[in-house]
């Protein structure tokens, strides 16, 4: 079943907030075909554009009509439009598609949160993890970050108390884990009580039993989760690094998830992609030990060169004024 | 202690790339060939332990001076150490001293087992380097709570120490400076994941290794003869 949208771009100066609720009151009917509707707001030069996409269930003709004119209508509904226009983005309708199918659990074995089983015996997952819960009762952090190994290794090196420390960072890695494990500990403790302004997750390259797109649909899951439970943070998706000494297929792998994801987090919403690994690989196709002692885990100085890039964004959105986000967005 | 083909710690044996990047083969590869034409006074070999020693401040200051090699390996049990010892990370040195520390990462081995790969460890570079001392280290506790592996790796200390005693060319070093607390617990500002050792925690386990090391290296050559 091929999934198919209508999208309307409508130029107003509202923030159209109601736009996803007056398609469904004033469409009940059509609220039953469409399986998604996202809500675009994007700035412009001084006027909004507000994109509505909705993905139907079935395909026909006149359902595709009515979606289109419903659209519109909200559209005129909702802002005080100077000028309205429809059209199908089918780039757009499919990548929205892709990442819905991608982010909910039924398709994607990545999405789905699980925790960690103690096969060594002597529950250190289990440790770390009632460690970071009981550390949102105390901490008020203005950063979080959470991953595998490459987030919680960071906080070992001198690179975590000189760029991250003054921003009021915390630090919720454990080595090993995998999207499914993530989702697991963020729905299970360790986001209560704290309100930071910017998430970091980097996490993926754990994921051996999945393929690329789905890896990058457990990230988008991530994203979608905090930007849910955190409607006033922002959210930084760091790349997948390179892997191995020479190259291997967990390179190409890692570089399909990391444009997976660069493409579905292209948008202006509070989630964005940040891709810190573009100077490990040499000329001659090698990883040096001196950046990754191991070909996979960070030196001192491999994580002072991806430091700087993430500092420097974390700076620049710390700075920005927080706003409420309204309707689902990626 | 069992016979070397039944016990599965003693069996020499790679790490299988299930992963898909080959990354053991190429640290252990690095290994060998980076070590033509160096010629260290001590080496460190075992797992993560060995391995991330080296990336702190601390590898610098203390064992850099020393002409120290480190060829650790994350996830390293007593079986991928004795085979990458087997094939070539001893060809080309001759160390006065090789620090030994491996056995923790042995899961599903008894510790008799995990005791009896090490001491084919030490016997195997006892073999190739006879005037070498080598100088075995306790496996520390892990788990943030009493738990069986605790039991298991006190054990293997135990009997490592105990097999080690009747031997002149190799020593135990007892270097967990007391990590785990009076109620029992290990605290994650020593082992941040309850395994690995924070840069504070090496720099309490390393200063007496520093002293043994730096003892063993002024004694006068070994004699012949385990």
């Amino acid at each position: 079943m091929r999934p198919f949208g209508a999208q309307v771009r409508a130029r107003s100066r509202s923030t159209g907030v109601c736009g996803r609720r007056s398609l469904f009151r004033c469409y009940p009917r059509l609220a039953w075909h469409v399986e998604r509707v996202w809500f675009d707001n994007q700035t412009r030069k001084r006027s909004r554009s507000l994109v509505f996409a909705c993905c139907a269930r079935r395909r026909t003709d006149d359902l595709f009509e009515r979606l289109r004119r419903a659209c519109y209508n909200c559209a005129s509904i909702c802002s005080e439009t100077t000028s309205l226009r429809t059209s199908v983005d089918r780039e757009f309708i499919r990548n929205q598609v892709l990442t819905a199918r991608m982010s909910s659990d039924e398709t994607n074995p990545a999405a789905v949160p699980a925790p960690v089983e103690d096969v060594q015996g002597d529950g250190r997952w289990l440790s770390q993890h009632n460690r970071f819960v009981q550390e949102c009762k105390d901490a008020e952090p203005d950063v979080l970050f959470i991953g595998d190994s490459m987030v919680q290794l960071m906080q070992q090196f001198e690179v975590w108390r000189q760029h991250f420390s003054p921003l009021h960072a915390i630090n919720f890695g454990i080595a090993g884990d995998t999207t499914c494990n993530v989702l697991w500990r963020l729905h299970n403790g360790e986001l209560e009580n704290i309100r930071p302004k910017v998430v970091v997750v980097w996490v993926g390259t754990n994921n051996y039993q999945h393929t690329a797109e789905q890896v990058a649909g457990g990230v988008v899951t991530i994203a979608q989760l905090l930007t849910s439970r955190l409607p006033q943070a922002k959210v930084i998706v760091l790349g997948l690094l390179p892997r191995g000494e020479h190259p291997n297929p967990l390179r190409e792998k890692n570089a399909e998830v990391n444009q997976f994801l660069c493409s579905w987090l292209s948008g202006q919403g509070p989630a964005q992609f940040l891709d810190v690994g573009t100077e490990f690989v040499h000329s001659d196709g090698t990883i040096s030990p001196g950046d990754m002692f191991d070909f996979l885990h960070l030196s001192s100085t491999g994580y002072q060169k991806v430091a700087k890039p993430i500092n420097e964004l974390l700076l620049q959105l710390l700075e920005e004024p927080s706003e409420e986000k309204s309707g689902s967005l990626v | 202690m069992s016979p070397t083909n039944s016990n599965p710690a003693a069996t020499p044996n790679p790490c299988q790339d299930t992963q898909g990047d080959g990354r053991w083969m190429s640290m252990h590869n690095r290994f060998v060939s980076g070590s033509k034409g160096k010629e260290p006074d001590v080496l460190f070999v075992g797992d993560s332990l060995v391995q991330l020693l080296h990336e702190f401040e601390v590898w610098r200051k203390l064992f850099s001076p020393l002409h120290a090699l480190n060829f650790g390996i994350g996830g390293d049990a007593t079986q991928h150490v004795l085979w990458r010892l087997t094939n070539g990370e001893l060809e080309y040195i001759s160390p006065k001293v090789v620090v030994l520390w491996v056995g923790t990462n042995n899961h599903g081995h008894s510790p008799e087992d995990i005791c009896g790969g090490i001491i084919a460890i030490v016997h195997l570079i006892h073999t190739k380097l006879p005037h070498t001392h080598c100088l075995v280290l306790g496996l520390l506790p892990r788990g943030k709570s009493p738990n069986r592996l605790r039991e298991r790796n006190a054990k293997v200390n135990e009997l490592v120490q105990g097999k080690l005693s009747s031997l002149s060319c190799a020593s135990y070093l007892d270097v967990d400076p007391g990590f785990v607390q009076s109620d029992g617990t290990i605290s994650h500002q020593d082992l941040y994941d309850y395994l690995h050792l924070t840069p504070q925690a090496y720099q309490r386990v390393c200063q007496p290794l520093y002293t043994c090391i730096k003892t063993l290296l002024e004694r006068p050559a070994e004699n012949k003869g385990p």
